[in-house]
């Protein structure tokens, strides 16, 4: 029932395994859980998608403002 | 529209909502609406309930569809449908289906939308298994090896079903067929029920130790009689034999 989010890191948590983000809409809290799994890593102003709390990608910021056109048109 | 099936898609919903993945920011709403009592149900105010169900971005699209153009997309039947599966999911065909969620809501699934097509083509139903499973992004991230973070996600998100063991105040222990992975492969270990804490969220009916229950996110949405139960299970079963008989597609979002 949940469908994809866009946002952008604001802040990561100390011990890297989640972030607050911001833009698209409040400030919110996510897993970084996949990415980190992944080797991917993430940083304060990259764009994500989130689906279910978890950021699943890294966006660059041409895709994540489209994706956030799609998500918030 | 049904209040009776408005209350029932909130206690199915408010999990979710409750932790900020999902449906509008108005979390007391929902679950001041997944609490009211059945009997309660002539009181709920119906415009008010429609916009909170409008902001599940997710669930809604499937509920019109189920509902059909002239019906109530919070009827019952209708929630039963999206939420066990079964009923009303089963005559809605493929072709309407993925017409339905490819305009309504096709760029903001968690799989490219070919992928989805892939998995109504195969038999997938518009149903909230379908959802989790063929429609958002767990399945994939697991091929991908992030199982750690993928399992979890699917254990929650989708509705799992199981018995009750015991019961202290609001919280149970529920007996629940989980989820594996083996061998790259999504499996319900049917044989093996393992003991899972849960809370019985409000609204949810009095329960007691050899109660049937529907949870989600770890949280008891409703009793479960035996013919909703066989249609939960049915349906889960047969949205992983989608998955498996599709095997690896491009789930890259």
């Amino acid at each position: 029932m949940c469908v994809t989010d866009v946002g952008r890191v604001t802040a990561l948590a100390a011990d890297g395994g989640s972030a607050e983000l911001a833009g698209g809409g409040p400030s919110r809290p996510v897993s970084l859980a996949v990415l980190v799994l992944e080797g991917v890593p993430v940083h304060v102003g990259d764009w994500v998608r989130v689906h279910t709390g978890l950021a699943v990608e890294v966006l660059g910021e041409g895709e994540a403002l489209a994706a956030l056109r799609a998500v918030r048109p | 529209m049904s209040a009776e099936g408005a209350i029932r898609f909130a206690r199915f919903a408010h999990p979710p909502n409750a932790l900020g993945y999902c449906g509008p920011s108005d979390d007391a709403s929902v679950r001041r609406l997944a609490v009211t009592p059945a009997l309660d149900a002539p009181a709920v105010d119906e415009a008010e309930v429609l916009a909170l169900a409008r902001g599940f971005e997710g669930a809604w699209p499937y509920l019109e569809l189920l509902a059909g153009p002239t019906g109530d997309p919070l009827s019952v039947d209708v929630v039963d449908a999206y939420w066990l599966g079964g009923g009303r999911a089963d005559e809605v065909a493929a072709d309407a289906f993925a017409t339905h969620l490819r305009d309504r809501v096709g760029d903001r699934l968690g799989v490219p939308w070919p992928a989805v097509e892939a998995a109504i083509a195969a038999g997938g139903r518009p149903t909230h298994a379908f959802h989790v499973l063929c429609a958002s992004p767990f399945v994939g991230l697991a091929r991908r090896g992030a199982i750690a973070a993928a399992l979890p996600a699917i254990e929650g998100c989708r509705i799992s079903w199981g018995e009750v063991r015991s019961v202290e105040g609001t919280g149970l222990v529920v007996d629940v067929v989980p989820i594996e992975w083996e061998d790259g492969v999504l499996r319900l270990d049917g044989a093996r029920p393992r003991a899972r804490t849960a809370v019985a969220a409000g609204g949810a009916p009095a329960l007691s130790a050899g109660d049937r229950v529907a949870l989600h996110w770890d949280r008891v949405c409703d009793r479960l009689e035996p013919e909703r139960w066989a249609r939960l299970e049915a349906t889960t079963h047969e949205h992983l034999e989608v998955v498996e008989r599709l095997g690896p597609v491009d789930d890259r979002t």
